[in-house]
């Protein structure tokens, strides 16, 4: 298998190979694109990415509240002292705690998931050119070894203007 | 389940048709002056409903008269619902105007219109304001009594203050809504051709458009400002006040919230009726739902929040001041309203809008939103119903005795009915005489919004002329 | 929109990230000044562990005197970051795109500056951590009942949540840095880019991770400051404190100072780098307007906060009242933090061309600040220095040369930081500037072109 990396200059052009690409049958699966800003959804007619993002926060909630509760009730229960007549097990004051480290809790796991599912920290993520950064649209595409001259004709023809491989 | 046409998938890149301009005057104009029965007999159902209500307050005015206050209790409370609803709901479309949010355009007129109900809502704080004794030797926030002698005596407090803050928003509201409704009349006038046109002045020059944009802005500023003063006004004075130790600094937010709250409530339920029983899916659609239900759990959490800042002063100092307090208005004879409040207002729309799934439907802001007005009636009776049945001395620092629950009879019956049908009856009123959609606003939307291809995709786009 | 301006990719990298690669001498001359400041502080520090708090002006009945004015102080700073950032955000405002970094940024440095400030004031520094429940062994724990313990909770909580909120949106700026860069930046910039390529995957997760982590750190901000308002609303046995309106009235009183703070921030920064191509006139005048409308609410908290003092007419409260308003040197203070704070600025930005006027409104935004401290150092002490009924232990408060420095110190502390950050990242995000110019779009109607912006539902 090969990995081949075709640099657009401008979103267009770009956008007209994606199209070249699905009609000359390269699958959603095999070709991606490598922006420097996120473009509108189905900009270059990539599959909608599907995301499990929100659980992460709803088990991080969990995990805060319960840990807020085995804080309050613990060291309540440990040290029942009792201040300004309030009760030892007082609502309004667990509330608060407990919201707290609800929060703190959906916050770390949101983020979390925000690494997971982005599929970072990875240093071998794949074929790249710093030249993305610089505004350049980047399409890549997992190919056998057999098609490479093909497609390379095709991203030419489509405006390409470098074309990156590796075996 | 979810019914599939009412959801946008994450994977369905589906925008609704952007009509143009005119097919939708076409469409509207047909519609509004074609003959509708059915509305015609839920006018008079509702009429028949708020005439109730009103023989309601003259059988309880001619039986036991303005004597004793705890026997207005939920007249007060009815009235705060109604400000706290309908008469917030210019508020509501004022503030998407400022935030130049597209979607207030189909139910900009609606909002205004309830305007109409605080004409309504004066006459029941008028006769309110028999029961509330002057301000003098008394803690309110006019200061009147011995320390301030002659040099700072402010007459006739807090009475004709009231009355005049009152008034004020009832005008600003009133200014809105026609200053909103006079093109569309010169519209409707000019296409059924009438004779003798209402408002001949208008006819749609560039000056006129900008003097009427001006106008909606000044008075918009104006209502802004006397609609949080009179709130403030009507919750310290006729509530706050005749309570002895109540002193709660927060007490005039909480209800503008809780304003902001139900007024943003109506106009989801009003935009829900107008499509669902108006026909009008091709103008109000998902996206209008989704884009209300954000504010909407916005003020439920604001509601709590409020709420909570009182709550945990009271609770925290344990002065007996303060206990007695959170005993009258939400643990003691009220109790069961206040859960239901704050079931309403707070914990069940919250669970309800937590769900994006739930935002993006037609039915899901709309039953928060009707949780919501149950929830903001039963706040304003625990709270209003509460006050105006304590029978202490107002000099008094303190309340001495937690009254007993004070349970409606049958003139209080009809008057909560009552209350709850008018808003109805005069959107469904304005609806039969006036444009119900502010047909400008719609046009100007339309002429800003066009679909348009890019790359490989569609996108709607919205001109920003400001 | 309208002021909207076209620039190649690799411009906006150029000119956004010039403070990266460049060191003009103007920063090596700021930069040690601050150095010098901070350096200065933190021996007065030391002075004050070694000497104890009484070479400060604490003493009965005040013993919260500037370190807590300067905590609630920088607290409220921090509010700028979740309002612009956050708010603007989910409000799908496209003004925000310049602002939004400095904001979170603002939020970051100024919480961990706030964490410092009651660290400043304890009489054993050393035991700053017993609030957190941590040890089994003492027989004692924190007690949750207390806002002060609540405290570090909320602060933790945000600070946490807020650092991580610059550091996920940091990413993909990060990725430009380690394309650009070589040698032991490019390996510093690499492993935190943490392999980031800009597929369509990860760029919709970081539009997602915008919208929730905005909706998380939306309520946990309300909560700081509103717990911090607690630490003085739930005390009875302090006049002007014991009222319920103290926490939205502190948390919309920060935003005031968030705000104003981030206008300040963000005039220097089109100063200092020259970006007039990205912070320009329009995203001023918009910042002006939303000034307008949290001051005007600010002052309406603040009246009812003053009505409802009076209210009772208790004797104690009036006596506090007039202290504040009459007495030297409150009293001069109360004139800045009325007049500063709101009198001068807000009709002043009633006015067009004020608004568009940077000079005007770095002054206008440094003023709100200075009106600001002032109002929390009047909540703060007055209230102390008739605490008691006795008017034997009744007391003054005048703030020592440790006092000042250290508070000097904490001021020049953010803007080294902030400074230092300039060097290593970027200010304004690049992916922001980028994505706006992506989703602008022109509507033709009559002989008029209307800026447009294309949205996505």
């Amino acid at each position: 298998m090969a990995q081949m990396l075709a640099l657009y200059k401008t979103a267009e052009l770009a956008a007209q190979s994606t199209e070249a690409l699905d009609g000359a049958g390269v699958t959603n699966e095999e070709w991606d694109v490598l922006t420097d800003a996120p473009y509108p959804e189905g900009a270059f007619g990539e599959k909608d990415p599907e995301h499990k993002l929100y659980v992460f926060p709803f088990m991080g909630a969990c995990i805060g509240f319960t840990l807020a509760m085995i804080e309050t009730i613990g060291t309540q229960t440990a040290y029942p002292l009792v201040t300004g007549g309030k009760p030892i097990f007082s609502m309004p004051a667990m509330t608060i705690i407990a919201y707290e480290l609800t929060m703190l809790g959906a916050i770390i796991a949101t983020v979390l998931g925000i690494l997971f599912e982005s599929r970072i920290p990875n240093p071998f993520a794949g074929i790249y050119d710093e030249r993305i950064t610089e505004g350049y649209i980047g399409i890549t595409i997992i190919c056998e070894e057999g098609k490479i001259e093909s497609l390379e004709t095709l991203l030419k023809a489509n405006g390409a203007e470098d074309i990156i491989i590796e075996k | 389940m979810l019914r599939r046409r009412h959801t946008i998938s994450s994977t369905h890149h589906s925008h609704p048709p952007v009509v143009p301009a005119n097919e939708f005057v076409a469409d509207f104009m047909a519609w509004h002056t074609k003959p509708k029965p059915s509305l015609n007999k839920a006018i008079i159902a509702f009429g028949l409903l708020t005439s109730l209500g009103l023989i309601g307050i003259l059988i309880k005015l001619f039986t036991v008269g303005l004597e004793n206050r705890s026997d207005w209790g939920y007249l007060a409370a009815i009235t705060a619902f109604l400000l706290s609803t309908a008469g917030c709901t210019p508020f509501v479309v004022l503030g998407l105007r400022m935030i130049k949010a597209h979607w207030r355009r189909p139910i900009a007129r609606i909002a205004e219109s309830y305007s109409l109900v605080t004409v309504v809502t004066f006459s029941f704080i008028l006769l309110l304001l028999f029961l509330i004794p002057s301000s003098q030797n008394r803690r309110t926030i006019w200061f009147q009594n011995d320390h301030v002698g002659t040099v700072g005596a402010i007459p006739f407090t807090p009475h004709l203050y009231v009355i005049i803050g009152i008034l004020a928003m009832v005008l600003a509201g009133l200014g809105l809504w026609w200053t909103s409704l006079r093109p569309d009349i010169r519209l409707v006038n000019n296409l059924k051709k009438a004779d003798k046109p209402t408002n001949k002045s208008w006819v749609g020059s560039l000056k006129q458009w900008r003097v009427q944009n001006k106008g909606l802005a000044f008075l918009g500023a104006f209502f802004f400002m006397t609609f949080i003063w009179a709130i403030t006004l009507y919750c310290i004075d006729l509530c706050m006040s005749l309570v002895p130790g109540w002193r709660d600094a927060i007490f005039p937010v909480y209800q503008t919230l809780s304003g902001i709250q139900g007024g943003l409530a109506t106009v989801i339920l009003s935009m829900y009726v107008l499509r669902r029983f108006g026909g009008f899916e091709k103008y109000i659609f998902m996206e209008h739902f989704w884009a209300a239900s954000k504010p909407l759990l916005a003020t439920c959490l604001l509601w709590f929040y409020f709420w909570f800042c009182a709550f945990i002063i009271f609770w925290y100092g344990r002065m007996p001041i303060e206990q007695d307090l959170l005993q009258l208005i939400m643990f003691g004879p009220y109790n069961i309203a206040f859960y239901i409040a704050f079931s309403c207002c707070f914990l069940l729309p919250f669970l309800i809008l937590l769900w994006n799934t739930v935002r993006k439907t037609v039915w899901g802001p709309p039953v928060a939103s009707a949780l919501i007005i149950v929830g903001c009636f039963f706040d304003k009776l625990r709270l209003y119903v509460s006050s105006y049945s304590v029978q202490d001395d107002l000099a008094l620092h303190a309340i001495t005795e937690i009254p007993a629950t004070i349970l409606p009879n049958i003139t209080d019956i009809l008057i909560i009915m009552g209350g709850f049908s008018l808003p109805i009856f005069i959107m469904l009123l304005c609806t039969r005489l006036f444009p119900i959609m502010s047909v400008w606003e719609m046009t100007e939307g339309l002429r800003l919004t066009k679909m348009t291809k890019f790359l490989r995709t569609e996108l709607r786009v919205l001109g920003k002329p400001e | 929109m309208q002021e909207r301006v076209f620039l190649p990719n690799k411009q906006i990298n150029d000119d956004l990230l010039k403070g990266s690669f460049e060191t003009p001498w103007w920063y090596l001359a700021w930069m040690a000044l601050f150095a010098a400041l901070t350096a200065w502080g933190v021996f007065a520090f030391g002075y004050a562990i070694n000497k104890g708090l009484g070479v400060t002006g604490l003493n009965r009945p005040i013993m919260w005197g500037f370190f807590l004015t300067d905590f609630i102080f920088w607290v409220g700073i921090s509010h700028a970051g979740v309002m612009l950032s956050a708010i603007l955000r989910l409000a799908k405002a496209e003004w925000r795109r310049p602002a939004t970094r400095a904001a979170e940024l603002l939020t970051v440095l100024s919480l961990m500056v706030s964490a410092l400030h009651p660290i400043f004031h304890l009489g054993r520094p050393w035991r700053f951590y017993w609030p957190f429940p941590y040890d089994f062994s003492r027989g004692i724990w924190p007690d949750v009942r207390s806002p002060l313990v609540w405290d570090p909770h909320a602060i933790f909580t945000y600070l946490i949540g807020s650092t991580l909120f610059v550091i996920i949106a940091l990413i993909p700026d990060i990725a430009v840095l380690r394309d650009k860069t070589k040698g032991v930046a490019k390996v510093f910039y690499g492993a935190l880019a943490m392999g980031w390529r800009g597929t369509p995957r990860q760029w919709k997760i970081q539009i997602v991770a915008g919208f929730l982590l905005s909706g998380l750190l939306l309520p946990v901000f309300v909560s700081v400051h509103s717990i911090v308002a607690w630490d003085f609303a739930v005390n009875i046995g302090t006049e002007g404190w014991h009222v319920t309106i103290f926490a939205p009235y502190f948390v919309i009183g920060a935003v005031h100072s968030g705000v104003s703070g981030v206008v300040t921030m963000l005039i220097l920064l089109k100063w200092m780098f020259k970006w007039d191509d990205y912070i320009r006139q329009e995203h001023l005048e918009s910042l002006a307007k939303l000034l307008i409308v949290i001051a005007t609410v600010w002052f309406y908290f603040f009246f009812l906060e003053f009505i409802f003092a009076l209210y009772n007419l208790e004797d104690q409260e009036i006596a506090l009242r007039e202290l504040q308003a009459f007495t030297w040197p409150y009293n001069l203070i109360a004139f800045v933090f009325l007049f500063f704070g709101y009198l001068i600025p807000v009709p002043l930005w009633l006015f067009r061309r004020v608004r568009r006027n940077w000079v005007a409104m770095f002054i206008t935004s440094i003023m709100v600040n200075i009106g600001m401290w002032c109002e929390r150092f009047l909540i703060i002490v007055p209230g102390l220095a008739r605490k008691t009924n006795f008017n034997f232990s009744w007391g003054s408060y005048t703030p020592s040369w440790v006092e000042i420095s250290i508070v000097v110190a904490c001021f020049s502390l953010i803007f080294l930081l902030i400074m230092t950050f300039a060097k290593v990242f970027p200010l304004i995000p690049l992916f922001d500037i980028k994505e706006g110019q992506t989703l602008s779009d022109e509507i033709q109607i009559g002989k008029r072109t209307v800026p447009a912006l294309r949205v996505e539902e």
